[in-house]
């Protein structure tokens, strides 16, 4: 019997106390990790995460949901067709999510803070985001470069302040 | 240990818990024997403390005795705040002060609220759990009153070595934790001993008809975790680390649920 979990299984454990949190009618804020929402939100990233009733979601809107034990802050894009659900995509992914139903959904991103700064997620992406997201959602290899370069910008921009 | 005290120090003492001497001064010699007698074990002669308190008593009781504990910081400086003392702790220069009545309870109090904030920079923390050591390895038993600290740190058999049958301290140490004794008792009302041992694992307590060790998820484990460990500061960096830790230490150390019958045969799955 494995008494120590996997380093896997405690990220997993992470996100389901973070969960937890909002289900609590807390906010919460997180790291981001991912490049799925370039360019609206990058790596390193901390988002403000508030709690959200489905009702309260509408298109435009990041919100946060948990599916099998991995936290997903992507954009809402509409709902089924019968509006039992609503559907989700990545800026930067080329297909929307599995829909997301009720129990999944956490909460609403309220704010983003990247480098010393906070602003309001945009609820959409001007001409020159959607190529960037474009990109990066059709050629892995861009996305890295994409992430590199902009930590880079960002470390000389840190070490300027 | 010595508890000798030089001529010079007439008036201080070191109270040494988890290897971080903490040197009281008071100019009242009763209450250094107090003191001297609470901390039996755990008293040092060291010259070297890190953590330094002048302790200002007061005859008479503060003025809203039942107020909650309250922990701040504020450019540097601790305030440390309870119904019967207040205390303010400069952390980079290691001296403070605590005003308090003479008895031992707040001053425990005060100890207890400094090393968990010494305790969560280095990525430990203190821990509302019995603990013991047996063939060189330190069991820890968490669970809320009632749950069995008491009862199984009474059942503990002759060679093992109790840590604390309330309050416990951990560290990271080499590759996992280790586990030290403290001062701090619950209803058995025994001084742990001043030693430390690497923490084989920790047992959330629950009794039953039989005895029985289940592995927890991660989730629940750092859930089960996060609800023991004593912390009181309102501070974000200090929140995160103990958090991180928390996370560390389950990733580190087994952290099981264990019934058990009130008997000392559960101390057999102690090995």
């Amino acid at each position: 019997m494995r008494l120590v979990p996997t380093s896997e299984a405690v990220h997993c454990a992470k996100c389901e106390l973070a969960a937890d949190v909002l289900r609590s009618s807390r906010k919460l804020r997180l790291q981001v990790t991912g490049w799925s929402m370039l360019p609206s939100i990058w790596p390193g990233d901390t988002l403000l995460v508030e709690p959200a009733k489905y009702d309260e979601v509408a298109s435009g809107d990041v919100v946060l949901f948990l599916r099998e034990q991995r936290l997903f802050a992507h954009r809402a894009v509409g709902r089924n067709a019968d509006d039992s659900r609503f559907l989700t995509r990545g800026d930067a992914m080329r297909s929307e999510d599995p829909p997301v139903n009720e129990a999944e959904l956490l909460g609403k991103v309220t704010l983003i803070w990247r480098g010393g700064k906070c602003s309001e997620p945009p609820r959409s992406l001007a001409a020159w985001e959607r190529v960037v997201a474009h990109i990066v959602g059709r050629f892995a290899l861009a996305a890295r470069l994409v992430v590199v370069a902009h930590g880079r910008v960002r470390s000389q921009q840190i070490q300027m302040v | 240990m010595t508890q000798s005290i030089t001529e010079v120090e007439s008036r201080s003492l070191a109270i040494d818990i988890g290897g971080m001497p903490v040197r009281v001064r008071t100019t009242d010699p009763d209450f250094l024997s107090l003191l001297q007698n609470r901390y039996a074990g755990f008293v040092s002669d060291t010259e070297e403390a890190e953590i330094e308190f002048d302790v200002d008593l007061h005859p008479s009781r503060f003025a809203d005795p039942d107020a909650e504990v309250c922990v701040t910081r504020q450019h540097g400086r601790w305030t440390l705040r309870r119904g019967d003392f207040l205390a303010e702790w400069e952390a980079a220069a290691g001296r403070g002060w605590i005003r308090q009545t003479a008895n031992p309870y707040s001053i425990d109090a005060v100890l207890r609220i400094v090393h968990t904030l010494v305790l969560a920079k280095q990525g430990g923390f203190l821990l509302h759990s019995a603990s013991a050591i047996r063939n060189r390895k330190a069991f820890l038993f968490a669970g809320a009153s009632g749950a069995g600290k008491t009862t199984i740190s009474r059942l503990a058999p002759p060679d093992a070595t109790l840590l604390s049958d309330e309050i416990s301290y951990v560290r990271p140490q080499g590759e996992g934790y280790a586990a030290f004794g403290t001062p701090f008792t619950g209803e058995l009302a025994k001084l742990g001993e001043n030693v430390s041992a690497p923490v084989r694992a920790l047992y959330l307590l629950g009794k039953g008809r039989e005895n029985r060790i289940e592995a927890m998820a991660p989730a629940e484990a750092a859930r089960s975790l996060l609800a023991n460990i004593l912390f009181f500061a309102e501070d974000e960096e200090l929140v995160q680390a103990v958090f991180r830790s928390t996370f560390d230490f389950v990733s580190r150390v087994p952290v099981c649920k264990l019934t058990f019958v009130p008997d000392a045969r559960v101390w057999e799955l102690m090995r």
